[in-house]
């Protein structure tokens, strides 16, 4: 098991982050925890706040309460949008409906997390939207380490050996190759490669998961690819 | 208890308002009655009396005294008098002795002093006065007392009828009064006892299809529902209060044990790790009935689309595969001819989902699990068959309850929280779907039935 350090962001300039929540408590949690994983953080309480720091500051992402006092967190949302304002934005809510999400994420959002949610879930979904803006190229071929996947012909192999994958298990490789050195929780393997939100029981990911990284060991042949991280999901890298 | 007043008030003036318009309808009644009856009498007098008119108007003068002297000399002279005066005035013959004053030809009043006796009486009187062509003037009267004897019988008998219906109204009105004012106590009295917290008991009745007979008859069923809604909240806070308390007492137990015995950071940081663990088993537990809640409350119409069923079963399927090869058991999907419904996809993979994780949970191993979208008698089904032990028939619509677990289940029930199936049943209640168990000889076969899709 690796040890949550892991998840610390490498050395780098750190992400500039947008946190817009009117609730004292979650948006000092937020704050904490974010800052603790390696973000640069801001806070504001305010919807208005929020909308003008939105538009005139330069933030890698934005954390978006979806209920504020003053100005629904979906206007704000749409109101960047409209003038053009591509930030990436996740949007934080209470309400767990799947119309809400539906809601959010035509509203210009790019990820929903429902509260209350663990600070290494909001975490690893920042680091993906960071991952997915700055790599919007589909390379064609990924490689980590001796392990390389083309995504045209879904062909795998490692250190010259190919490796047999079922068509889910392809793409859950495809996803952690994509994020390869970040920690991916279950629920984003799960709602990126089964498509659906709907709270999988978690032991069901981690035997698909099991299965691949025997399979990416070469039946334990090779060093193991695949990390479980601790209350989290998992990572993919190279090893030591 | 203001309200019970104030309807026991308001009940009380509507039955006074009944006696007010029952009572004022018998007096007009009464004197119409009266006021028909005099003005007949004297019609059939007049009509009398403008009879001789036309008999008197073209009688001669002599003629015309010698009969009024033989009239006013009959038997019947004192009712029925007559006389005969000149132009004048002056008295020619008859037993009135005086012209009255009054137009011609038309019926008047008059009295006369009567001597009955050794006493003087009014005697009253109807007249008229004919003049004749010969330039008399004849005086025809008819005796009234007797009309107005009768009037005064009249209007006595109607007073006492009136005093009798009155006060058979007002009794009947006070018996009705206060037979609906007990009635209403008791059911106040009832109504009080249920507000206290005895959910059991139900307003009284007498079977009949009186008004408040058949308004205590829905209360009385509403109450049945409503005793039932809360004897199953009950049991889902009890489901909860027990359900919670293990990973609490837990959680408790390792942090006492980790203050108590932790030396060094590490021991900390398991101790940590171990509350974390704990802690996310309640707030997985509250998710879930959270979110049974949310599925309830909003009809979640906005997300529903065109779904194909088969496609989510095989989702499903796909997803617990390995879970299925781990515990020894098959699992096939029948039907390939797509299915489709309107509804949410994410809610219908997660009741699918729950089917076949509960199929999964109580098939022994080596067993058969079956799944299968088709159309039955034009409505779309899904279904979920297992050759596990099944479920009692008894207890197919309480497995559906949130927390429910079955008795003999206990020994070999695995892990769970008694909501998996709640949640199918809410999912299904805003598909408009039924959830159907049935034998599936052996083991359970889970339907959903979209009705109407």
């Amino acid at each position: 098991m690796e040890s949550e350090a892991s998840i610390l962001r490498q050395p780098g300039p750190m992400p500039r982050i947008l946190v817009v929540e009117d609730d004292d408590p979650t948006r000092l949690e937020v704050t904490a925890a974010l800052e603790d994983y390696g973000f640069a953080v801001e806070s504001v309480a305010r919807g208005h706040t929020g909308l003008l720091r939105a538009l005139e500051g330069d933030f890698d992402a934005v954390v978006l309460d979806r209920m504020l006092p003053d100005v629904d967190g979906l206007s704000i949302l749409s109101t960047l949008r409209n003038v053009g304002k591509q930030t990436p934005v996740l949007i934080l809510s209470a309400l767990s409906a799947v119309d809400e999400r539906v809601r959010g994420l035509r509203a210009g959002g790019d990820d929903y997390l429902t509260k209350p949610f663990d600070s290494l879930e909001l975490t690893a979904r920042l680091n993906a939207l960071l991952r997915r803006r700055s790599s919007p190229v589909e390379a064609s071929a990924l490689s980590v380490g001796d392990l390389v996947l083309d995504t045209s012909t879904h062909h795998v192999e490692r250190a010259g050996e190919v490796i047999e994958l079922k068509p889910r298990e392809y793409q859950l490789l495809e996803y952690m190759m994509r994020h390869a050195g970040q920690p991916v929780t279950r629920a984003m393997l799960f709602e990126s490669v089964w498509n659906y939100h709907f709270n999988a029981q978690t032991n069901v990911i981690d035997m698909h998961i099991g299965q691949l990284r025997r399979k990416v060991s070469l039946n334990g042949r090779l060093s193991v690819m695949i990390h479980t991280v601790r209350n989290v999901g998992y990572i993919l890298h190279a090893g030591e | 208890m203001q309200a019970n007043k104030r309807q026991t008030r308001m009940h009380f003036s509507s039955v006074t308002w009944l006696l007010a318009v029952f009572i004022s309808s018998a007096i007009v009644l009464f004197t119409l009655l009266y006021w028909v009856t005099h003005s007949y009498l004297l019609h059939e007098v007049d009509e009398r009396l403008l009879g001789e008119v036309a008999e008197f108007h073209s009688i001669g003068r002599a003629e015309a005294i010698a009969d009024i002297a033989a009239l006013s000399r009959r038997d019947v002279a004192s009712s029925r008098p007559y006389g005969v005066f000149d132009a004048d005035g002056t008295w020619l013959a008859g037993n009135i002795h005086t012209l009255p004053v009054a137009r011609h030809r038309k019926p008047f009043y008059y009295t006369q002093v009567m001597q009955d006796g050794h006493r003087a009486i009014d005697a009253h009187f109807r007249g008229i006065i004919v003049p004749t062509q010969s330039g008399l003037r004849i005086v025809v009267g008819h005796s009234i007392d007797e009309i107005i004897d009768f009037d005064r019988t009249l209007v006595k008998m109607l007073c006492v009828g009136l005093m009798l219906t009155i006060i058979l109204a007002v009794g009947c009105g006070a018996a009705l009064n206060a037979m609906s004012n007990r009635r209403i106590r008791a059911i106040s009295v009832t109504g009080r006892e249920i507000m206290a917290g005895q959910l059991n008991r139900r307003l009284p009745t007498r079977g009949t299809h009186h008004d408040l007979d058949r308004l205590a008859e829905i209360v009385n069923t509403m109450l049945d529902e409503i005793e039932r809604l809360v004897a199953e909240v009950r049991g889902v806070c009890a489901g909860i209060a027990h359900d919670l308390r293990t990973p609490m007492t837990h959680l408790r137990a390792g942090l006492e044990r980790a203050r108590r015995r932790s030396a060094s950071v590490d021991d900390y940081q398991t101790a940590v790790e171990a509350a974390i663990v704990q802690s996310d088993i309640v707030l997985n537990r509250f998710t879930a009935l959270l979110r049974i809640a949310e599925i309830e409350a909003d009809g979640r119409r906005a997300s529903f689309g065109e779904v194909s069923l088969s496609t989510v079963l095989r989702d499903v399927v796909d997803l617990y595969e390995p879970v299925a090869d781990d515990r020894g058991l098959s699992v096939t999907v029948l039907g390939h001819e797509p299915v489709q419904v309107t509804g949410d996809v994410d809610l219908l993979f997660g009741a699918v989902e729950n089917l076949l994780d509960n199929a999964l949970k109580f098939t022994p191993r080596g067993g058969m699990i079956t799944l299968e979208a088709t159309t039955e008698a034009g409505e779309p089904i899904v279904s979920v068959a297992d050759s596990g032990p099944g479920i009692e028939a008894g207890e197919r619509e309480a497995v559906l309850r949130p927390f429910y677990r079955s008795p003999n289940q206990q020994a070999h029930a695995p892990a769970g929280h008694g909501l998996g199936l709640s949640l199918v049943a809410a999912i299904a209640r805003v598909h408009d779907a039924d959830v159907e168990i049935h034998d599936n000889q052996p083991g359970c076969k889970m339907v959903l039935r979209f009705k109407g899709a």
